[in-house]
């Protein structure tokens, strides 16, 4: 069992180390601790996850030799990390908290995300006493094929024959419960779950967080709440199911990569962990791939339409460094294993024309999808809309509201990709809707909240607000109250300076 | 279209109290219904369907893939799908590999009544290798 710890232990720790590594000017404080932490945990299981496929495919199955290699090498990063740690606090500045001091109603707000938190976590483990092997997809491709890599010994390639489908599906999920299993030296059904839980609520965190530095911390646990609130997700992570992590590492490329146009200063390395955490994106389900493209090809749009384009070679340069050692693994993963998609396989031109210019399939989609996002939401589907109409919008110089527009076309790109691999798919237009639209909706999920939460104004805005027009000052007992901020609130339209071109808030 | 329920001002502690009501409701009414389920045995529940098929594995050939058969008449459809019981099944197995129809000399035949044996296996006299007492039974085609 300590081995056990160390292997999922250790690459977390590493992971830490190296996001804050790339994210060293962010101030240090319980919110960027929060994120710093939850990054981490898709990093290093992502990373783990890798290191376990290439010495499968490399050296053979992994044994001993490679239980030291793997610990050993995460733990000199993770060596590394805290070195830098160590040297970067006696320079770094020390932060504020994000108010001066805290209100009743804040410290309610995170009593009742607290009491959420207890909840969801209840709710988690009695998925799994009622389902500890999860439902479909777990039994059906994710821990099957783990459980035949992990069995097979030198025949592993055998989880990847003809008898199989969906051979073409990454392995980030695979490898990542093998890699787990081989340290226990057995396939116990809490592994699997474990790391589905962690990934649950890893989003959860990074959701809250990353919100937390971009907007406030209330708008971060609004955020959050809301997310645990949609219990299908909590379920599918319990249930082990691969959306959840990839749910995770959109979210996280997509903030990554906002919190790099909110920074004054911005740092290189947040664009570059961001085109890491797409590379995993790719490395966990096919849809990531799609990520791949959208994210570099709209962060160039935005940038030349701003006026910007000399900036866009440099950044996507940043930006594909990331991406590219997971792209690498990918390439091999399709080049040495899979066979071809059946989304793709046998395809005429003709039959795509046909499907195209079927005007009822649009329709279908589109029914399909409003009908699951309402079920999905469940309650949210009417307390939401009502709460953003309650909250109203953000005023545009709001900060860590720069490149939300890009965040959003990012979010419309993904679901306008999955309507029309619905439209196109060779198979039953029915059967695929009814048995894949509520996943591919999770996927984007808390993209889609990140998105909304930056776009809708903040509580503490909103009550300075109130207050400014009230002209009522700030009393200690009201519940409905202004709050001071230790940032003054931006009253002229707010300029960053990089490389010689000012860029406006959108 | 009357907007009169819709609110006029902007009131972030309605917002709160709403998000907040709701999340917790939600989670508390889902973690009741999970925990709630725990105890009901189900014999078509995964685990149970797979630990019936865990004695097999050290039976199954090692190089070449075995059949999988089920038994329709005897089979309840409406509590586990036939596809879910053949990657179930797969699942429980691995890395031996099962099939469906792939001519195999060795099949795996899978009923929910322990006490018949499958006409298929009557009229083509196969050998019986193993009969795990729970409905699932291993066979040899004879060569």
């Amino acid at each position: 069992m300590a081995w056990f710890a160390a292997s999922l232990l250790l690459p977390w720790w590493a992971a830490y180390g190296l996001v804050g590594w790339c994210d060293r000017p962010a101030r240090r404080d319980g919110a960027a601790t929060f994120l710093r932490a939850g990054l981490a945990l898709g990093i290093g299981v992502g990373l783990s996850s890798c290191g376990y496929f290439l010495w499968l495919l490399l050296v053979g199955p992994p044994g001993k030799l490679y239980h030291a290699c793997d610990l050993t090498v995460f733990a000199a990063i993770g060596l590394c990390g805290l070195v830098f740690r160590r040297t970067a606090a006696t320079a770094g500045h020390p932060s504020g908290l994000p108010f001066e001091t805290e209100r009743r109603w804040q410290r309610l707000l995170l009593a009742t995300f607290m009491a959420a938190m207890a909840l969801a976590v209840l709710a988690a483990i009695g998925v799994y006493w009622k389902d500890p092997l999860g439902d479909w997809d777990a039994w059906a491709i994710w821990n099957q094929r783990a459980r035949f890599v992990f069995r097979a010994g030198d025949q592993w390639r055998q989880a990847f024959g003809p008898m199989f489908e969906h051979v073409d599906y990454p392995l980030l999920v695979p490898s990542g419960n093998a890699r787990l299993w081989s340290y226990l030296g057995g396939e116990p059904a809490w592994a699997p779950w474990l790391l589905g839980t962690l990934f649950t609520f890893a989003t959860v965190g990074v959701l809250a967080a990353g919100l937390s530095r971009l907007r406030s911390r209330s708008q971060g646990l609004l955020a959050g709440l809301v997310l645990l609130g949609v219990v299908a997700f909590l379920q599918r992570g319990a249930w082990q199911y691969a959306d959840v992590p990839l749910a995770f590492y959109l979210l996280a490329t997509v903030l990554l990569s906002l919190l790099y146009d909110a920074a004054e200063r911005p740092p290189a390395g947040l664009l570059v962990l961001s085109g890491l955490m797409a590379g995993m994106a790719a490395w966990t389900k096919n849809e990531g791939l799609l990520l791949l493209v959208i994210l570099p090809a709209t962060r160039a749009a935005i940038l030349w339409r701003r006026g910007c384009a000399r900036q866009a070679p440099r950044e996507l340069l940043q930006w594909v460094l990331g991406a590219a050692p997971l792209l690498a693994v990918v390439a091999m993963q399709k080049l040495c294993l899979a066979g071809s998609n059946y989304l793709v396989n046998d395809r005429t031109w003709e039959a795509v024309l046909r499907q195209l210019a079927d005007g009822s399939r649009y329709w279908q989609v589109m029914q399909s999808l409003l009908l699951y996002t309402a079920r999905i939401a469940r309650p949210f589907a009417i307390v939401l809309p009502l709460s953003a109409l309650l909250l109203g919008r953000a005023h545009k110089p709001a900060p860590g509201r720069r490149g939300l527009s890009g965040a959003f076309l990012v979010l419309a790109l993904q679901l306008a990709g999955y309507f029309f691999v619905y439209v196109l798919t060779p198979c039953d237009l029915q059967w695929h809707l009814a048995t894949s639209t509520d996943r591919l909706l999770l996927q984007l999920c808390p993209l889609c909240l990140l998105v909304l939460f930056v776009w809708l104004a903040t509580p503490e805005e909103v009550f300075a607000q109130e207050a400014a027009q009230c002209g009522v000052r700030e009393t200690h007992h009201s519940l409905v109250m202004p709050v001071r901020f230790t940032r003054p609130p931006v009253t002229a339209p707010h300029y960053a300076v990089r490389d010689n071109c000012r860029l406006p808030a959108d | 279209m009357s907007t009169m329920w819709l609110p006029r001002r902007r009131s972030p502690s309605a917002a709160i109290a709403l998000i907040g009501g709701c999340a917790v409701l939600s989670l508390y009414l889902f973690e009741r219904s999970a925990w709630l389920e725990c105890g009901t045995h189900d014999r078509y529940a995964p685990e149970q369907f797979v630990a019936r098929f865990e004695p097999l594995l050290p039976l199954l050939p090692k190089d070449e893939p075995a059949d999988y058969l089920f038994d329709q008449r005897h089979a309840n459809i409406e509590r586990l799908h036939p596809g879910a019981r053949l990657l179930l099944a797969r699942y429980a197995v691995a890395p031996r590999q099962l099939t469906e129809n792939a001519g195999s000399h060795w099949v795996v035949v899978d009923s929910d009544r322990p006490d018949v044996v499958p006409d298929a296996a009557l009229s083509a006299r196969w050998i019986l290798l193993a009969d795990l007492r729970n409905g699932v039974r291993l066979y040899r085609k004879e060569r």
